[in-house]
């Protein structure tokens, strides 16, 4: 989700196309003249149907949305807990949020599960660090990161790899870091 | 987090983009500095799949000057001393991966598939001998929003349902 985003454009120079100049096949951008291969589709246009308040209904009264008052609440705001109506229900696909929140949303990136940590990269490069630099003690995070990375390639449905070779070099450069220490014990004891 | 399947993985100067198809979208988890921010592209919410061959401006630049500094140190090395070829081999290593790098982008470029959706976009980047494989995932991605967009064509909401009749209201006589 961008903030700025309209959608289709052309790739090359980011202009946005009209209906009538989207078709299938090979298309020449009228603006930067340059060619680009295009399948085009008809998104179903979205139907928002508004259920009006009933006030005699078996269960009883059903809750008015924040917006709309003549409306009845379907859901509410996964992030400010607002009742809302069928029209003012933003579906993300990772919850359901109002319109301001919405926005909110998509300026900022915020909803749950859209931002995490990437620990398999994390583990990779603590792992190349913690061998040039086997002093500093960067093993034990390098398996910590590397156990989280094994974890989320496994929910994402692909080989770890990356991380499992991590946590070897990780393991390394742990017992390097405790040789070292251990020798320079030892020569300043000598000493 | 829900199934998915990986579809493509690229990665640039600047992170690491990982594509996934999941039972009604496609999911892409750009990864910047260790963080992943996850967008997501309905197929039913699809307007437009492109296809495209582009060269990147911003790797052209950073391995075509590279590639031709180490290159460039490397041949003056030689031009001074050609006994001193053992001091310009280094040089010679690190830039003539990149300069080829910057040669083979410069003459091929690399396939790019984009799903424009009516709120969001993915893009998938290709490496430079993969154009099949992006034809392949173009069509793959092509023809799951065509399957998802005539399902959802058949589809219309429900109308408001009737409200169910209270179990103590007595039925109307029969026909005589």
């Amino acid at each position: 989700m961008s903030a700025n985003y309209n959608g289709p454009q052309c790739p090359h120079c980011s202009t946005p196309l009209d209906a009538p100049a989207i078709h299938p096949g090979t298309i020449h951008c009228p603006s930067c003249m340059r060619t680009f291969e295009a399948t085009p589709f008809q998104p179903r246009a979205v139907r928002h149907e508004a259920v009006p308040v009933v006030t005699e209904t078996p269960d009883g009264v059903a809750a008015a949305c924040a917006n709309h008052a003549g409306n009845a609440a379907v859901t509410s705001c996964q992030r400010c807990g607002l009742f809302i109506c069928a029209l003012c229900e933003m579906n993300t696909g990772t919850g359901t949020f109002c319109p301001s929140c919405y926005e909110r949303v998509r300026t900022e990136t915020l909803d749950s599960g859209a931002r995490y940590r990437d620990y398999a990269s994390m583990s990779i490069s603590g792992a190349v660090f913690g061998l040039l630099c086997w002093l500093i003690p960067v093993g034990p995070f390098v398996i910590y990161w590397g156990w989280k990375g094994i974890q989320q390639r496994k929910s994402e449905g692909t080989r770890p790899v990356g991380p499992i070779v991590a946590i070897v070099l990780g393991v390394l450069s742990t017992l390097l870091m405790l040789a070292g220490y251990v020798s320079m014990i030892v020569a300043m004891v000598k000493a | 987090m829900t199934d998915r399947t990986l579809l493509h993985r690229s990665r640039t100067l600047l992170g690491t983009d990982a594509t996934f198809v999941t039972a009604d979208g496609i999911d892409v988890d750009s990864s910047q500095n260790y963080e992943v921010i996850r967008r997501r592209v309905f197929f039913d919410d699809v307007a437009l799949v492109t296809l495209h061959r582009e060269r990147g401006l911003a790797f052209l630049l950073t391995t075509g000057a590279f590639g031709t500094f180490f290159l460039a140190m490397a041949i003056f090395v030689v031009a001074i001393n050609v006994e001193a070829w053992e001091v310009a081999l280094p040089f010679f290593i690190l830039g003539a991966p990149a300069f080829l790098a910057f040669l083979l982008r410069l003459a091929m470029g690399r396939a790019v598939v984009t799903v424009w959706g009516r709120r969001s976009r993915a893009v998938l980047r290709f490496g430079v001998f993969r154009s099949g494989k992006a034809r392949r995932v173009y069509g793959k991605i092509c023809s799951a929003v065509r399957r998802a967009q005539s399902g959802a064509a058949g589809f219309s909401p429900p109308e408001s349902p009737a409200r169910p009749l209270p179990a103590d209201v007595p039925l109307p006589p029969p026909a005589q």
